[in-house]
């Protein structure tokens, strides 16, 4: 019996070691490589349909755009080389000589116009982003212009978005006609610093770093990049622990208290564009009194939502927009919490008795609504809230039939970029959630649009930000942070507002 | 069979169709305009009515077609074909690993009723049947991959990676075997033939393993067959927890993203998967007992 066990044991411990330890040492014998763990799978390489995250940070490696934008979304150019205004609304751009794309041809201005005019006439984003253009003119194989119906500060933003990027013409039109499918675009029609490798769908997907790359300069600092699908946050999060992958770029905040002790591993922090709201349906009997909003951004302690929330990953913020929106940071809203001045508005306003419907569609936001809730009824709001799913929210919300609901958003640094969508008529019945329209706010806007002055866009943006704070139709509750998780010995990984995208400078040193 | 996975076609159809949320919603992004939205709708033929769209869909299957991805564009067959055998492998491996290990263990209850080994193994079965697969999964992880090392925690292409979730998945199923095996063999060993069997001289070995196991193993193999659907099922969370890129994980994704020709192709293989494996389990009733065969061989006379 002994002997068995014996036996049972030695067994058990050879078992062990023919498995070996799957944790690898990678900055001493690092090879070049870095995986990357994500939460979903690449959905579709075009980019004039690309619209989740993870699809569009995996493209923009392989990619590249006339402007990209840095860790504060400040523009600059990558495949333009110079550019100017000719007058208010004329543009014109030079490409970089001696760009080409993976299959050796060349990037010419064909290609662009081609991509931007696709851009604008296919894809949400571009038909928003490049609503002013009236016509892209070439000029010569490397020097186009384009041409706007009113003038156009935030060219140079809306040029570095994703559904702006250039990719071969030929190779598009290919795809687009069934003749190949879009992974050999990724493989031999776009110029970035990564080739697409090897992909199993579902599983993982291996770009290789392009040797041609126009600007070794800015070249990729590694050989191998492979993003593998795991849509578990725990397993995402034990992959980098173990050494099994190098970055986990969708840090659940969940998992913070797990690798905070952790000397394996470290935890890369930003603060983000975005930020967690209430919107509040400017139409609805219930609300239309501005002095009820009011009341209502009184009546709330954001720093219980936050720590109920986000559990305390992020800052209390008061404002409409995002602390990095131009014209936000100037403009305190002033609505800190204050449970008796919340009672003295609703008595201005006259309402008692009230009773609010809202919606929620994440855990996170549940949990929010739970404290706006208890916090609400300590000055005579009851709160009913319902939970929906996140992809009928334009809807019930466009037909009015909450008073109020809780979302997040990122924004754009440049306020022309989403004004119009979330604060202007036009955006009723998509984004503009609370159905607001202020007739100052639109004078103030074409005000805007129309100067290429920075100061004085400047100034109307900071008079709409107060116009807004003031309205209130949306509450800001708090500004959340990013995270990523890299393993010990990662340098070069970088969280920017919106999230984590650059990786050709990830390297173990 | 046919008729079945038609039910279950127009079943799922017909909940994805009530489930509020909007497929173009999430296709198009936050950025995209009514109109947009609603020339996609139309491209994608789901504003015709419920049942002009059920019928499309049968008529296309029939003719080998699973659908266009409403997200992705691609056809579904594509990546329902690659997950394919992800799943039957997975499924396969903790099918084998449930069966060569509970029905021993069931044996070696019943056998040893009510000693130590009775007790363990039934404690065992009672954990295996209540824990949740995720939890066990989790736990599993944590303790072989971030304690030990030994293992990987998710999927990456090698043998190692299969140990985990085939453990994971196969325990529910192996507990149960293990439980039906263990109340099974108790009642075959009492029976009146066995003990006439041992007052003829049987030995005691041959009288259990040759006589009584052969009779005890059949509702074993009913409760391994029908959970084979469970862990078909199972796959979902298996699946998501170690990131195995097969049919259960691609459900799920399209059900979060209200993809329906994909999730009924999900769903078709999962359905045709369970009625091929019941039709499997009736024909080994035949092969291990005689008079289930004589039944059936007396049933096709008819």
């Amino acid at each position: 019996m002994k002997k068995n066990a014996l036996r049972i044991l030695a067994a058990t411990l050879v078992l062990v070691m023919m498995l070996g330890l799957t944790v690898s040492a990678h900055a001493a014998d690092w090879d070049g490589k870095i995986t990357i763990v994500q939460s979903s799978d690449i959905i579709n390489w075009d980019p004039c349909a690309s619209t989740d995250t993870n699809t569009k940070n995996c493209l923009k490696n392989i990619v590249l755009r006339c402007f990209e934008t840095d860790d504060y979304f400040n523009v600059f150019p990558v495949l333009v080389n110079t550019f100017e205004q000719e007058d208010n609304l004329t543009w014109k751009f030079t490409l970089h000589e001696g760009v080409k794309f993976f299959d050796g041809t060349p990037v010419t201005t064909d290609d662009v116009i081609f991509c931007l005019t696709r851009a604008k006439e296919g894809s949400s984003s571009g038909k928003t982003l490049l609503k002013p253009v009236t016509q892209f003119e070439k000029v010569d194989d490397l020097t186009f212009r384009i041409h706007t119906a009113t003038p156009y500060g935030s060219m140079t933003t809306a040029l570095s978005n994703t559904t702006a990027t250039i990719l071969s013409k030929a190779w598009v039109e290919k795809a687009e006609a069934g003749e190949c499918t879009w992974d050999d675009v990724m493989r031999n029609g776009a110029c970035g610093r990564y080739i697409l490798g090897e992909r199993s769908i579902g599983n993982s997907v291996t770009l290789v770093k392009n040797p041609n790359y126009f600007n070794p300069a800015d070249a990729a600092q590694n050989e191998e990049l492979t993003f593998r699908i795991i849509p578990e946050g725990t397993t995402r999060t034990i992959m980098v622990q173990t050494g099994e992958a190098d970055v986990n770029v969708n840090l659940d905040t969940a998992s913070m208290q797990e690798v905070l002790e952790d000397p394996n591993v470290e935890i890369l922090q930003h603060e983000s564009s975005t930020i967690y709201y209430i919107a509040l349906n400017c139409e609805s009997p219930n609300l239309s009194n501005k002095l009820v909003r009011q009341a209502i951004a009184y009546a709330i302690n954001r720093e219980d939502c936050l720590e109920v929330g986000y559990n305390g990953y992020g800052q209390v913020w008061e404002n409409v927009w995002a602390p990095t929106v131009y014209g936000s940071s100037d403009n305190p809203s002033g609505y800190t919490y204050n449970p008796e001045k919340a009672m003295e508005l609703l008595a201005q306003a006259g309402v008692s008795n009230l009773t609010l419907k809202a919606c929620v569609k994440t855990d996170a936001e549940e949990r929010i609504a739970q404290v706006v809730q208890a916090y609400l009824a300590m000055v005579g709001i009851n709160l009913e809230y319902t939970r929906i799913d996140n992809t009928i929210l334009t809807e019930v919300m466009g037909a009015g039939e909450y008073d109020m609901c809780f979302d997040y958003t990122a924004f754009y640094n440049d306020p022309e970029l989403f004004v119009g969508r979330q604060f202007q008529a036009s955006g009723i019945g998509a984004k503009n959630y609370a159905h607001f329209d202020n007739e100052k706010v639109n004078e103030l806007m074409v005000k805007a649009t129309s100067t290429l002055d920075e100061a004085e866009r400047m100034a109307c943006y900071t008079e709409i930000n107060k116009i807004l704070c003031d309205e209130c139709p949306w509450i800001g509750m708090f500004n959340s942070n990013l995270y990523a998780l890299q393993h010990k010995g990662v340098k070069g990984v970088n969280v920017n507002v919106e999230t984590t995208y650059y990786y050709h400078t990830i390297r173990y040193e | 069979m046919i008729p079945v996975v038609i039910a279950v076609i127009f079943l799922v159809y017909g909940i994805m169709h009530m489930t509020p949320g909007d497929p173009v919603a999430v296709m198009l992004g936050a950025d995209a305009t009514p109109e947009l939205i609603q020339e996609t709708r139309e491209a994608l033929g789901i504003t015709d009515p419920f049942l002009v769209q059920f019928a499309n869909y049968v008529k296309n299957l029939f003719t080998g077609h699973f659908g266009t991805s409403w997200y992705t564009g691609r056809d579904v067959s594509e990546r329902l074909f690659a997950a394919i055998p992800y799943t039957i492998k997975l499924s396969l491996l903790a099918m084998l690993v449930a069966l060569v290990l509970s029905i021993p263990m069931g044996v070696l209850a019943a056998v040893k009723h009510n000693s130590l080994g009775d007790y363990t193994i039934s404690i065992f079965a009672m954990i295996g049947v209540s824990a949740p697969t995720f939890w066990v999964g989790t736990m599993l992880m944590l303790l072989c991959s971030l304690g030990w090392g030994i293992l990987p925690s998710a999927y990456d292409g090698t043998w190692k990676s299969y140990v985990l979730p085939t453990i994971t998945q196969g325990f529910n199923m192996l507990a149960s075997v293990t439980r039906t095996q263990r109340s099974s063999m108790l009642e075959v060993l009492s029976a009146d033939y066995i003990r006439t069997a041992r007052a003829k001289g049987v030995s005691n070995f041959s009288a259990t393993y040759k006589h009584a196991l052969r009779n005890a193993i059949i509702p074993s193999i009913t409760v391994a067959g029908l959970n084979f659907g469970t862990l078909i099922g199972g796959a979902v969370a298996i699946e998501t927890v170690f990131a195995i890129p097969g049919v259960g994980r691609l459900m799920i994704d399209s059900i979060k993203l209200h993809d329906t020709p994909t999730v009924i192709g999900c769903m078709v293989f999962v359905s045709v998967m369970v009625s091929v494996i019941n039709l499997l389990v009736d024909l080994l009733y035949a092969l291990i007992d005689p008079r289930i065969k004589a039944q059936y061989l007396k049933g096709g006379k008819k």
